[in-house]
């Protein structure tokens, strides 16, 4: 569960562009100035990519904090 | 009850149930350890053949519905005739019942017919009461219309529950006193109960299964018993909400969400309403549910009765306002408490993530509202649904 974390924290940072420090449980589209639209797309293929999996697109939508990417990914791994 | 209001033909009852320790606490009390209401063995060497309940022990129940019923407060009990006609086992039943059958004007002085049934409708202990009716002279003097509150009563139904809890303790702080009704968690609502008395206010807590008339009754006599108000209703009851698919949805299921949402709310005012109307002021609070707003699949039950809870208030607001008497709901979001523990973490993720100031309702936010309206403040407000939704109103 640890690594899934590790894997989540790598790619937000990756894909906003933000010091891998900077990425928290808590953070969201909020805390993080570089999330817009189109990072938002990247952050799925990213996710998707790195962790094999299709994220339903009724889902796409939902993947606004780590906590919900956390619990997201989790499902779609099962 | 005052001497004046009592007739000829008035009754009242109330119900026991002889547990074991009623027995225990009776032999404690008087050091009546007669093997024959105590010892099995012994007993079932006598006609008897299982241990008979102590005569006095359901006899003074008498002594319960003259002191706290008829006539209540100021009853001085100074006769009583008894005659034991069958006898009384652990688990019995016991309705105790007093009717008045003569009044002596004079001597203010009731005599009553004092008879106990057990569950079999047979009458075990029967016999003749007179009562003297005192009537303090500050009683009197308190009569005047317009009497000044000075220590407010809230009644918190549901007090044990997430926002109950914290209504209990805001509302001690605004300086209300307390009467804590619980159902199920006597231990719970007596430490609530210490952190009201921590507050230096006075706090009692009654047990009540509010889908029973009778037992909100009595639940509204000893909170009036204890301190002689109830300025503020506020009711929190919940039950939990099970998700059923419409298919599989009984007219049962709709009949257990009313019952909790409105007859208990409609029979908590009715009670309670005699005393809001004699002193021409009171507030009645009750709690609804986002979901009416923003209905979610599987909740038809309980989105119906909240919602009949919506007109419910407006009805009851706009009937009792011109006697001062302030009905208003409140509606959380979602709130973290017991209730809503079986709810998916997913599901309270994303409604925080999709609240404006993105988290879920505290039990403090909706107890804050609450307090709001339980005060003066709010005087001008009656009618109204006040949400506490993090800003979801406007998306």
């Amino acid at each position: 569960m640890e690594n899934v974390k590790s894997q989540i924290t790598k790619v937000m940072s990756a894909v906003f562009e933000v010091p891998i420090e900077d990425i928290t449980e808590t953070s969201s589209v909020d805390s993080i100035d570089s999330w817009d639209s189109l990072k938002h797309l990247n952050l799925i293929l990213a996710l998707e990519e790195e962790f094999n999996i299709v994220i339903p697109d009724e889902e796409v939508g939902n993947l606004m904090n780590y906590k919900l990417i956390e619990l997201i990914i989790n499902e779609c791994r099962k | 009850m005052k001497y004046n209001d009592i007739k000829i033909g008035d009754k009242e009852k109330l119900n026991h149930i002889i547990t074991i320790e009623d027995i225990e606490k009776f032999v404690e009390l008087t050091g009546d350890d007669n093997k024959l209401h105590v010892d099995e063995k012994y007993a079932s060497k006598t006609n008897f053949k299982k241990p008979v309940v102590h005569g006095m022990l359901g006899a003074s129940f008498i002594s319960t519905i003259i002191g706290t019923k008829l006539p209540g407060d100021g009853a001085l009990w100074f006769s009583q005739s008894l005659e034991f006609l069958l006898p009384v086992r652990v688990g019995d039943t016991l309705t105790i019942y007093a009717e008045v059958i003569k009044k002596n004007d004079k001597e203010k002085i009731v005599e009553l017919k004092t008879n106990i049934y057990n569950q079999n409708k047979q009458i075990v202990t029967s016999g003749f009461a007179k009562v003297k009716v005192i009537e303090p002279e500050v009683l009197v003097s308190e009569k005047t219309e317009n009497i000044e509150i000075k220590d407010k009563v809230a009644l918190i139904i549901g007090g044990t529950g997430g926002i109950g809890r914290a209504t209990c303790i805001q509302l001690a702080k605004d300086g209300f006193n307390i009467i804590i009704h619980y159902n199920k968690n006597k231990a719970l609502a007596n430490e609530i109960k210490a952190e009201v008395e921590k507050l230096n206010k006075k706090a009692t807590t009654i047990k009540a299964d509010i889908l029973n008339d009778l037992e909100i009754k009595e639940m509204v006599t000893k909170g009036l018993r204890t301190f002689e108000q109830i300025n503020v209703v506020v009711n929190c009851a919940a039950t939990t909400i099970a998700n059923i698919k419409i298919q599989d949805l009984l007219w049962l299921d709709f009949l257990k969400q009313l019952e909790l949402n409105i007859k208990s709310t409609f029979s908590i005012v009715k009670e309670v309403l005699p005393v809001m109307l004699k002193n021409g002021y009171g507030k009645i609070i009750n709690i609804g549910s986002y979901s009416v707003d923003k209905p979610n699949t599987e909740w038809t039950s309980y989105i119906t009765a909240k919602s009949a809870l919506v007109g419910l208030t407006k009805s009851l607001a706009v009937e009792l306002a011109p006697k001062g008497v302030r009905v208003n709901l409140v509606t959380p979001s979602l709130v973290n408490t017991e209730l809503t523990a079986d709810i998916p973490e997913k599901m309270k993720l994303l409604t925080a993530v999709q609240t404006p100031l993105r988290r879920l309702a505290l039990t403090s936010d909706v107890a804050g509202v609450i307090s709001f309206l339980a005060s003066e403040k709010s005087d001008f407000i009656t009618g109204e649904n006040i949400r506490v939704n993090g800003g979801q109103i406007m998306i």
